[in-house]
């Protein structure tokens, strides 16, 4: 899916990004394959921008942690056992 | 229940045979139970719905079990039958709040992370090891777990779709019947809050 168009006002590019715009365009990269220009853009503001680097690794973690996030076992997150025996019970039923 | 009965046909295949050795009641509680119910509880946040929800799954799927085909696991068949029930669920009381959420600049915490120039308003600090190893703390998953259910309800629901059941956003707009710009400001600040709270609270 293309990123938003530009005359909708989701994403206004500019020669040169500004942090903010970096940090839509970093997301926005995760979701939507990027114009050039704007793959480029972003290339060219990573590049020179420390602070855009780290929120870039920074959003990677993000999203590296959601793939492990529901293998993570909780002892606060069980079904119980009361849950466990009515719902078998139901089943058993069917 | 209609819906629902429709929503458990989509998934199945026709002409399946029966599941064989994992077929019982026991078996699967055992074996997916505690997973079907993380998965709700992290999407929905209220533990009773979540229960009612992995609840509703088991019996249904049970019920359908001999149309099982076995071109997934039955903890694949399990989630997606779980996911659509959350996802109807979640259409019925979000559709409205998720409309409302269009503008990637409009959200106070955004707002305060830059200054009128578009430059963060503040330093980033550093989380410490490399990414693969921050992954590997139980403190710092714990953490993300925390931010992430900190989330507002509409905010979730979405983010959870597209990074957790990596579904595409062609087909998070399709099952919530909401527009892809919707889905990419959703996207956005969610990740957005997310790194926040990480940031407010994570201690290398």
């Amino acid at each position: 899916m293309e990123e938003p168009d530009k005359n909708n006002s989701a994403i206004s590019l500019k020669s040169f990004l500004c942090c903010q715009e970096y940090s839509k365009l970093c997301c926005l990269g995760k979701d939507s394959n990027l114009s050039l220009a704007s793959r480029i853009a972003k290339s060219f503001h990573h590049l020179f921008c420390f602070t855009c680097r780290r929120f870039s690794k920074q959003i990677n973690v993000i999203d590296g942690a959601c793939k492990k996030v529901l293998e993570k076992e909780s002892e606060s997150c069980k079904l119980s056992e009361d849950a466990k025996n009515r719902i078998k019970s139901l089943m058993k039923e069917e | 229940m209609n819906l629902q009965k429709n929503l458990i046909q989509d998934e199945i295949p026709e002409k399946s045979p029966k599941l064989s050795g994992i077929d019982t009641p026991d078996k699967w509680l055992s074996d997916y139970g505690d997973y079907l119910f993380r998965y709700a509880v992290l999407q929905l946040k209220d533990k009773s719905l979540a229960e009612d929800l992995v609840q509703d799954t088991f019996v249904s799927a049970y019920k359908a079990r001999d149309q099982f085909q076995g071109k997934s696991s039955v903890k694949t068949w399990l989630v997606t039958i779980l996911r659509n029930k959350i996802i109807d669920l979640v259409r019925k009381k979000q559709r409205v709040s998720f409309l409302s959420v269009e503008n990637f600049d409009d959200d106070p915490v955004i707002r305060n992370n830059f200054n009128g120039a578009g430059i963060w308003s503040k330093w980033l600090n550093s989380w410490g090891s490399s990414p693969e190893a921050l992954l590997e703390q139980s403190q710092f998953m714990d953490q993300f777990q925390s931010c992430l259910s900190k989330l507002p309800e509409n905010l979730r629901a979405v983010f959870v779709m597209r990074n957790i059941d990596e579904l595409s956003t062609e087909e998070i707009c399709e099952k919530l019947d909401i527009s892809s710009n919707n889905v990419w400001v959703i996207l956005y600040r969610s990740r957005m809050r997310l790194r926040e709270c990480l940031e407010a609270n994570w201690k290398s």
